[in-house]
């Protein structure tokens, strides 16, 4: 039973009570003055004024109250928010549905104001979508191509347009070439030429900003490419205010792009640009890249060749040039003898020039690998003075040999170091004037480096340039020397490769004449425990070249051979390297091998080295015998091949092993 | 009397060669490739061999192989004369068996010695 009922029902039941009161009441009261008919009369006004008070509620109050009831359920139910409840009257209950009604329109513009700001936020997401592809699709795509078409993709979609083409000036405003396109047929793309001025992507790139067209048929500019198309947006793509492609779209519906389409639009063009004109400069310095290591293998290439091609003519030039300046032939006369001397020199010069070139090529390109032994500077020193012992020698310059021979050893590549030190003394013969004094001369330099420097007594090195020496054919020019043009690439090369070793190269020269100048580098010291695997042999001959080819034919990392031609140095030498195996000549000046070998023997730490005696010349018998009572093995030099060197070193071993 | 073969293509090079060679009276044998060096080699059994490594045809290291692993010749010193160019040149020549080696451009008194060294 609803409130209305009910209310009805009670208000009648009341209405019956009071009536049933009032009759009893009256009846009482006027029990006898009232008839019958004047107690009906009055029970029936009363009965009236009952049923009217009934309707007036039921209309005035309840029924209102049901159908703004109603209405409010209706609209909850429904969900229609535009719709309202009837007004009626003038009182409270009206009051109460016109408060109702305007709940009702703030709820309806709430409702409206959402469904507006979901829509501009998916509006966002989907430009903010389609920017997003087009910065990632660079990273994705290896190419231009393909990043391109993946941005044309995503814009076709965006704008839901009917075709889409990404054009780019290739390489100016001249040349439109379509990169990307959706929606475009096959034919179009390979006949499709643009010109500035040709159709709306012609107008873009006329005036370089964006063109926005509701209606293609209604303007002069469309040139009918696309007979779907109704409206079209085309963007330039801009770097600065240069123009470098332009971005179009067009769609089947009139009007169709917005403002906001343009912006967008505009916005993307943005973006694009700057990922077109990176990628494109990407790709040219890959091609860059390529083609400088192309050049520069092929730069390798050539210098090899070239300095294999040049030495045999040198090789001509220098051997026979050499063989008439030592008279093989013949005597020569003094003018003779000067011009084939010139021709040596100049053969010598070119010679190392071309090794220089190649040498620096080879630093330059990182190619150059040390061979790092444990080795003596003194020894390397010595090599490197007899080696520009002649040319000293025709300027009468003195050249002192100052490297203490107890200086600990450095962990060196022995050939390249040695190439340094003749480079500098070299240098140093050449500027300094004759009678002049040269000296190399080497000591211990913070910790675990050796300093060595080359000094000379010429004319110095202004300090203004002297950081230009250490650069390729740099030139020196002093008022007082004759003009000597360049150095070369000696003090190029000899830098780089004691930078190589970890050192430092240096020059100290106060620039006055007769002061001279110094040349520093520093070597690392060999550590004790750097000692290597290798068989060590010293061997004791007064004949460098011997040193040198056992040097040449027992190469590390199985040997390491080093040489002493001084008899004098020798035993301390023993002493102190205690190398595995001595070689040792019989005949040298001041100390003979026998007394050598007595000496050796006469030390417990010397006499447990096996000796292996090299003899020039053929021994008798007894000669023989007497020396195998004292050494370990005999080898003539006449064989001195490698087997029978190895074989002598094993021999020699063995028999040292077994004796003791 | 010591006989000396000269293994090189380089006519330019073999002239400076016998030029070294001829003030001590040394008999000169030549031969232009490898394959001929190793038959001439192996014919007159000289006392010296001077092998050229960059050799058409057969390489003077294979040449020297072939005279190292030969019975009538594995005796004969051979001197490889290398182009200096890549310092592996030089472990495969002694790798190949080659009893010494000069580089060129080649130090006429250096040859001179060595030769005179081996063959004393």
């Amino acid at each position: 039973m609803s409130l209305r009922q009910k209310t009805l029902l009670f208000t009648a039941l009341t209405l019956v009570g009071l009536m049933s009161i009032l009759a009893v009441a009256s009846a009482v009261i006027w029990h006898d003055s009232a008839t019958r008919l004047e107690q009906l009369s009055l029970l029936l006004i009363g009965l009236l004024v009952g049923v009217l008070t009934i309707i007036w509620v039921d209309r005035f109050i309840l029924r209102r109250l049901a159908q703004l009831e109603t209405s409010v359920r209706h609209i909850t139910t429904s969900g229609d928010l535009s719709a309202r409840v009837p007004v009626t009257a003038d009182d409270e209950l009206s009051s109460l549905a016109r408060s109702i009604n305007n709940m009702l329109a703030a709820l309806e513009q709430a409702r409206q104001e959402k469904v507006r700001l979901l829509q501009e936020a998916r509006r966002q997401l989907g430009e903010l979508s389609l920017l997003h592809t087009a910065s990632i699709a660079t990273a994705r795509s290896g190419s231009l191509e393909a990043a391109l078409q993946e941005i044309a993709q995503s814009t076709h979609a965006a704008f839901k347009a009917v075709n889409t083409m990404v054009v780019l000036c290739e390489p100016d405003v001249a040349h439109l070439k379509i990169r990307a396109s959706v929606g475009v047929s096959a034919e179009v793309l390979a006949t499709r030429r643009f010109q500035p001025g040709q159709g709306i992507i012609g107008a873009v790139a006329d005036c370089g900003e964006t063109i926005l067209i509701d209606d293609v048929t209604r303007d002069p500019r469309y040139d009918n490419a696309d007979t779907r198309t109704r409206s079209e947006l085309c963007a330039p793509l801009k770097i600065g205010e240069r123009l470098i492609g332009m971005i179009n779209v067009e769609s089947e519906q009139l009007g169709f792009f917005t403002a906001a389409d343009q912006q967008l639009l505009q916005t993307l063009a943005h973006n694009l640009s700057m990922i077109v004109e990176n990628l494109r400069l990407l790709e040219e310095l890959r091609a860059a890249n390529a083609q400088l290591t192309e050049l520069d293998r092929l730069k390798n290439q050539f210098l090899a060749n070239m300095s294999h091609e040049l030495r045999t003519p040198l090789n001509a030039i220098l051997g026979f040039s050499e063989l008439l300046g030592d008279e093989t032939p013949g005597p020569l006369n003094a003018d003779q003898h000067d011009y084939v001397q010139h021709i040596y020199t100049s053969g010598q010069h070119l010679l190392t020039l071309i090794n220089d070139i190649l040498d620096l090529s080879k630093l330059q390109a990182k190619r150059v690998e040390l061979e790092r032994r444990p080795a003596y500077l003194t020894e390397i020193a010595e090599a490197a003075q007899t080696f520009i012992w002649p040319a000293a020698q025709r300027k009468h310059q003195t050249v002192i040999n100052d490297v203490s021979p107890d200086l600990p050893s450095v962990h060196i590549d022995r050939l390249r170091v040695k190439q340094v030190l003749i480079n500098l003394l070299n240098n140093a013969c050449k500027f300094t004037p004759p009678e002049g004094c040269i000296c190399v001369r080497a000591e211990m330099w913070r910790d675990g480096w050796l300093r060595v420097g080359v000094s000379d007594t010429g004319p110095g090195i202004p300090p203004d340039q002297q950081a230009e020496i250490f650069e390729e054919f740099a030139q020196l020019n002093w008022e007082r020397t004759v003009v000597e043009r360049g150095t070369g690439l000696g003090l190029a090369i000899a830098r780089r490769l004691i930078e190589l070793h970890g050192g430092q190269m240096w020059v100290e020269s106060t620039g006055q004449p007769g002061e001279g100048t110094t040349f520093y580098f520093t070597l690392p010291v060999a550590d004790a425990s750097l000692r290597s695997a290798a068989t060590r042999l010293l061997v004791i001959d007064d004949e460098p070249l011997i040193i040198e080819l056992l040097q040449s034919i027992l190469l590390p990392p199985e040997y390491e051979v080093l040489g002493v031609t001084d008899s004098l140095y020798a035993l301390d030498r023993i002493r102190r390297d205690q190398p595995d195996v001595i070689l040792l000549d019989l005949m040298m000046p001041q100390l003979g091998g026998l007394q050598l070998l007595t000496a050796l023997q006469h030390e417990p730490q010397t006499a447990r080295i096996p000796v292996i005696i090299l003899t020039a010349k053929a021994l008798s018998p007894d000669e023989h015998a007497e020396l195998e009572r004292v050494a370990q093995a005999i080898l003539p030099k006449t064989q001195l091949r490698r087997a029978a060197i190895i074989n002598a070193i094993q021999q020699a071993r063995q028999a040292l092993a077994s004796s003791s | 009397m010591n006989r000396i073969l000269i293994v090189e293509d380089n006519a330019l090079n073999r002239a400076l060669l016998l030029a070294v060679l001829k003030p001590d009276g040394f008999e000169i044998l030549t031969a232009e490739d490898g394959l001929l060096g190793v038959e001439v080699a192996l014919r007159e059994r000289p006392d010296l061999i001077l092998m050229d490594v960059m050799l058409p045809g057969l390489s003077g290291y294979e040449a020297t192989r072939r005279l190292k692993a030969h019975g009538d010749t594995r005796h004969i010193p051979i001197i490889a004369i290398t182009s200096n160019t890549t310092p592996t040149e030089r472990e495969r020549a002694l790798d190949a068996g080659c009893d010494g080696y000069i580089a060129k451009p080649i130090d006429t008194r250096s040859l001179a010695r060595q030769v005179r060294l081996f063959l004393h």
